[in-house]
């Protein structure tokens, strides 16, 4: 009833037009690289002052919606994550856009955006309250075995030879470790240099590993490598009912993903796509197909990224703790309308807490809609040549890296990732690993040091933890999963070579 | 370079990481730390680093002639490895625009790093027609212009603006 009630009052004309405009303004941040919802909302935020709380904060999810679905653009049609929560979509993604099933894969991209986003919002209607409750036993034991079994995501993200993905990784933990030391803030591995003490940022890292290595190798493979890519239109969404229903074994499992990953805060879309692709890929029956261009793993990426943002408003709104950057902006759109997150708000304010839920479930809409409509205008990316749209796409790319900090010392950042990113992919080491290791590290680093301080050095009492048991324990069947899986392939090698 | 020859480059490369960050946490300042310490992870991870590398070192060493040459023959019908200049001039203008667009600013070193990328990228026969390059001209000065004033009235994001500021 109350969700009914929230409806109506969102089907205002102000309000609707405001959840338009941060979708699509949000899409179009994410869409650019370098760029993300976090950007869009720092830079939208101020917009919010004047407007009413419930207009402010729906438009400000909205952008959150946009931002985090947009990045799915440039995944697929460029291969370079508009968004760190587009990074999986890129594999299976580019690889379709080059056989020139763009079309299909964008609208696969969407829909199942629409679906994940779905989830996450239903979920949080129905369940909010309730998974707040789980969420708050979390404590750094707990944290310290989730993490560690986030990482054990890097094997189905090895690309078949895990002990280059692990390399990969170790790299991402080292290059985390530059910067100040979160728990004692001694200084680490700066060399002196100041602009490293908040070590580097993660939009550089990203778009100069995925973004500046790609056009290098472009350059090094000369103009054959930048012809344009037949497009081939695609009705509705470009995939049949059958697809579909095929899909939701790769979508429910990436959606819950998703959402789990969103609700704990501090780890996000960021690494919730990859996640759920090193997932499906795992429990698929032609894992060896992920990576040239299947909607298995476009599936995954994007339901898991879109149910994040689900499972990171529920602790802002249950608990008012914000999981990452982008949310910590909604958070602050509250405190400007002097309204505070957090258990009391279902009882003081529940008329605008059911209002959010259906501005962002109308949001989840409006992306679908408004993403769909722009599939002709995307696809028209692809009949610019390579030859002009990446070094243009690489100009974006320096304003989103100086507009991490506004500082110029991070275009160097992102070139120098770039070099690396180029000489990895060179040399066949995978490049989403590193990226994993380094979000993922300061977390572990942080959680498991915490850990043991308060448990005075011992691991009895982290072991004690039923929550952190089970994920210690998953962690380890993970492992020894890879490890099976690692052992037949090897066989199968032998075998196709004696044969 | 063999594939092989790479796997044992990239394993040395690694092992080497691994030790220079290990000594790297000599140089972390102590007075008083945690149970940890801010020391302890870098060191675990350059020993795990440093284990990987040297198993990736070992596998590649121990390859069997037979697994050799089936690489060879993959790579012999793949490109052939040729001096890649152009990458390198791609880099070497990437780190001229990093070193120089603050004191040059934005939309100047923009203009000329997508003048000599898109030259770059453009096929010898292309870069013969006067149209190509007039349309090359104009993207490039045109775009930085763009994204300027569009970062600089829409979202308020000052780049720099070198001499011409």
């Amino acid at each position: 009833m109350q969700l009914i009630q929230g409806f109506i009052s969102v089907f205002d004309p102000v309000t609707l037009a405001l959840i338009v405009g941060g979708v699509v303004g949000g899409i179009v941040f994410g869409a650019i690289p370098g760029l993300s919802a976090f950007t869009a909302l720092a830079l939208f935020l101020p917009m919010t002052f004047t407007m009413e709380p419930v207009n402010g904060i729906s438009f400000l999810i909205a952008i959150y919606v946009g931002g985090l679905s947009g990045g799915l653009i440039s995944a697929v049609l460029l291969g370079i994550p508009g968004t760190p929560s587009s990074i999986a979509t890129c594999f299976d993604g580019y690889p379709m856009a080059r056989n020139g099933e763009a079309g299909k894969a964008l609208g696969t991209a969407i829909l199942f955006s629409f679906v994940g986003g779905t989830f996450g919002a239903l979920v949080l209607t129905y369940l909010g309250p309730v998974i707040a409750g789980v969420a708050l036993k979390f404590g750094p034991y707990e944290y310290f075995a989730v993490i560690l079994f986030a990482l054990t995501t890097v094997s189905g993200l090895s690309a078949g030879n895990i002990n280059k993905g692990l390399l990969s990784c170790c790299l991402g933990i080292a290059l985390s470790f530059v910067g100040i030391d979160r728990l004692s803030s001694y200084m680490r591995y700066t060399g002196g240099i100041q602009e490293l003490s908040a070590g580097f940022n993660l939009v550089p890292l990203l778009i100069g590993t995925f973004a500046v290595s790609q056009i290098i190798e472009t350059a090094e493979k000369g103009a054959s490598a930048t012809q344009k890519v037949p497009y081939t239109k695609i009705k509705g969404m470009g995939l049949s009912l059958k697809e579909f229903v095929y899909q939701l074994r790769n979508a429910v499992p990436a959606a819950v993903i998703g959402l789990v990953i969103g609700i704990l805060p501090g780890i996000g879309g960021n690494v919730s796509n990859l996640m759920a692709y090193a997932f499906c890929k795992k429990r698929s029956k032609y894992p060896e197909k992920f990576g040239t261009g299947i909607l298995d793993g476009v599936v995954a990426s994007e339901t898991a990224n879109n149910a994040t943002i689900g499972g990171a408003l529920i602790v802002l709104l249950t608990l008012g703790i914000p999981g990452d950057n982008a949310t910590s902006m909604i958070l602050a759109g509250f405190q400007i309308h002097s309204i505070t997150p957090g258990p009391l708000l279902f009882k003081t304010s529940a008329d605008l807490v059911y209002t959010l839920f259906a501005a962002f479930m109308i949001a989840n809409l409006v992306m679908m809609v408004s993403e769909f409509m722009g599939l002709s205008l995307f696809a028209r990316v692809l009949s610019i040549p390579g030859s002009y749209l990446l070094p243009v796409v690489i100009a974006c790319c320096f304003v989103g890296s100086f507009s991490a900090n506004n500082r110029v010392f991070d275009i160097l950042v992102m070139v120098i990732f770039g070099l690396i990113g180029y000489v990895l992919k060179k040399y066949k080491y995978p490049l989403a690993p590193m990226v994993v290791g380094f979000i993922l590290a300061p977390l572990l680093e942080e959680n498991v040091r915490r850990s043991l301080m308060r448990s005075e050095g011992s691991m009895g009492p982290i072991l004690a933890s039923p929550i952190a048991l089970v994920f210690f324990i998953l962690t380890a069947v993970m492992v020894l999963l890879s490890i099976r899986s690692e052992l037949k392939e090897s066989r199968k090698k032998k075998a196709g070579q004696a044969a | 370079m063999s594939e092989r020859k790479k796997n044992i480059a990239s394993g040395i490369f690694f092992l080497v990481f691994a030790i220079a960050l290990y000594a790297g946490s000599f140089s972390i300042v102590l007075t008083t730390a945690d149970v940890m310490g801010p020391q302890f992870f870098p060191r675990t991870i350059a020993i795990f680093t440093a284990i990987l590398a040297v198993v990736q070192i070992a596998m590649a060493w121990k390859k069997t002639p037979d697994e050799e040459k089936a690489e060879a023959e993959g790579e012999k019908e793949g490109k052939t490895e040729k001096l890649a200049i152009n990458a390198v001039a791609t880099l070497a203008i990437l780190f001229l625009y990093a070193v120089l667009v603050d004191a040059i600013g934005f939309i100047i070193m923009t203009a000329l790093y997508l003048f000599c990328q898109i030259s770059l990228l453009l096929s010898k026969e292309a870069l013969k027609s006067k149209k190509t390059l007039v349309v090359t001209g104009l993207v490039s000065v045109l775009t930085p212009v763009f994204i300027y004033y569009l970062f600089y009235y829409a979202f308020s994001i000052f780049l720099p603006t070198g001499i011409l500021g």
